[in-house]
């Protein structure tokens, strides 16, 4: 029993120590939070964002009693609510709004996937740069990085192939 | 006597495994307003199905048009009038997406404790915790900065900056509803700042169920099926 419990705490501590020296690493790394971003993260406004889309309220209500209507039934009773909104699902990325990027709409890439995708992937693949492009350009339909990047969404489109039926 | 003690501290993590209601199904509406820079809006409805187990998420999508798509492994398949329309190669998985992480638990870092991220920084700031997400060292690694506020470990906000600092995009998790001991945000804000023009999102999450009997078919879609 005398031996079990040397054993147990001796990888108790030898766990303790590394553990330790993980936090020593980081605290080595770390860079402080500045009065900017603690303002960016805790005072926004969100009535902005509700404001923007305040002239979709009526679409919104009527799709709500509504279930099923698609695009086209809508415009056929009335059109008035589509007012200034696409027929397709996918957001603008040039200048044509109506085209998919890679025919994957947005909301796949921008609300579903994110960030999160592109980082995966960058680890997944070794920092193979084809994988790491495409991924950009998936991050970027949604969140829209930054404008350097459209060179590398270029890069990922001319590489990227579709099978259609 | 200390045998016993093994025994019945292995017979207690038994039966409190045994106990444990894993979280494997999601399925829920979704609505995602957009407004783009150019000031178009877009307006997308449906139903999502997600299998942890399978790693298949389908929507259901009924607007704009009555179309689904099929997220399985590293490709995505469209379909449209009971016909597969596309096949299109898709980079993230469909585990890395934000049903996964609410299956998980995982959603209150963003997913980035997996990441090559690292903490830089932890603060508290009226209620909240600011987390400072730095970027791994690798040369031209296109991200900066990622900060992320929880409250009562629900995320709260995500703001993503460049490597100038710059604010790129931002996100804002709202109104968590409690769904089988699992935390799921009803509403998702986004705004993001390309070329000092600011395009917006959101997406509303309702009805959502964890572990819905039933539906097997939504959960478990084969290619070679036509959906009706």
């Amino acid at each position: 029993m005398k031996q079990f419990l040397l054993k147990a705490f001796s990888v108790f501590f030898a766990l303790l120590l590394f553990g330790m020296q993980t936090f020593a690493f980081s605290l080595k790394a770390s860079s402080p939070i500045t009065e900017n971003e603690i303002q960016a993260v805790s005072a926004f406004d969100d009535a902005e964002i509700y404001d923007a889309f305040a002239g979709m309220a009526d679409l919104d209500q009527y799709l709500a009693t509504n279930t099923n209507k698609t695009y086209t039934d809508v415009s056929k009773e009335n059109c008035a609510l589509l007012n200034g909104v696409s027929a397709t699902t996918s957001l603008p990325l040039s200048a044509s709004s109506d085209q998919e990027a890679l025919g994957i709409p947005s909301f796949l890439w921008g609300c579903v996937f994110g960030i999160i995708g592109l980082l995966v992937v960058y680890l997944m693949t070794d920092n193979n740069k084809e994988q790491t492009k495409k991924a950009l350009y998936g991050c970027i339909v949604g969140t829209v990085v930054s404008v350097g990047l459209y060179v590398l969404i270029f890069a990922a489109a001319a590489t990227t192939s579709t099978t259609n039926y | 006597m200390v045998k016993k003690i093994f025994l019945l501290t292995f017979l207690l993590l038994l039966f409190f495994k045994g106990n444990t209601q894993h979280s494997y199904r999601f399925t829920s509406e979704i609505t995602l307003k957009a407004k783009s820079k150019t000031g178009e809006f877009q307006y997308t409805k449906g139903v999502v199905h997600y299998n942890l187990k399978n790693k298949k998420l389908l929507f259901n999508i009924t607007f704009p048009q009555k179309e689904f798509y099929l997220a399985v492994d590293t490709l995505i398949y469209k379909f449209q009038n009971n016909k597969l329309l596309s096949v299109q190669n898709n980079p993230i998985k469909p585990e890395f997406s934000i049903f996964q992480f609410i299956l998980n638990n995982d959603l209150s870092d963003f997913g980035l404790k997996n990441s090559s991220f690292s903490i830089s920084n932890i603060e508290k700031n009226n209620g909240l915790i600011i987390t400072k997400w730095s970027p791994p060292a690798i040369v031209n690694f296109p991200i900066g900065n990622i900060l992320i506020s929880t409250k009562d470990k629900r995320l709260q906000s995500v703001l993503i900056y460049n490597k100038k600092g710059i604010l790129l995009s931002r996100q804002i998790y709202k109104d968590y509803n409690m769904v089988n001991g699992v935390g799921i945000p009803s509403e998702i804000l986004s705004v993001s700042y390309l070329g000092n023009v600011k395009s917006y999102q959101v997406m509303k999450i309702s009805h959502a169920l964890i572990n819905e009997q039933g539906n097997d078919a939504d959960y478990d879609f084969q290619v070679g099926e036509v959906k009706k």
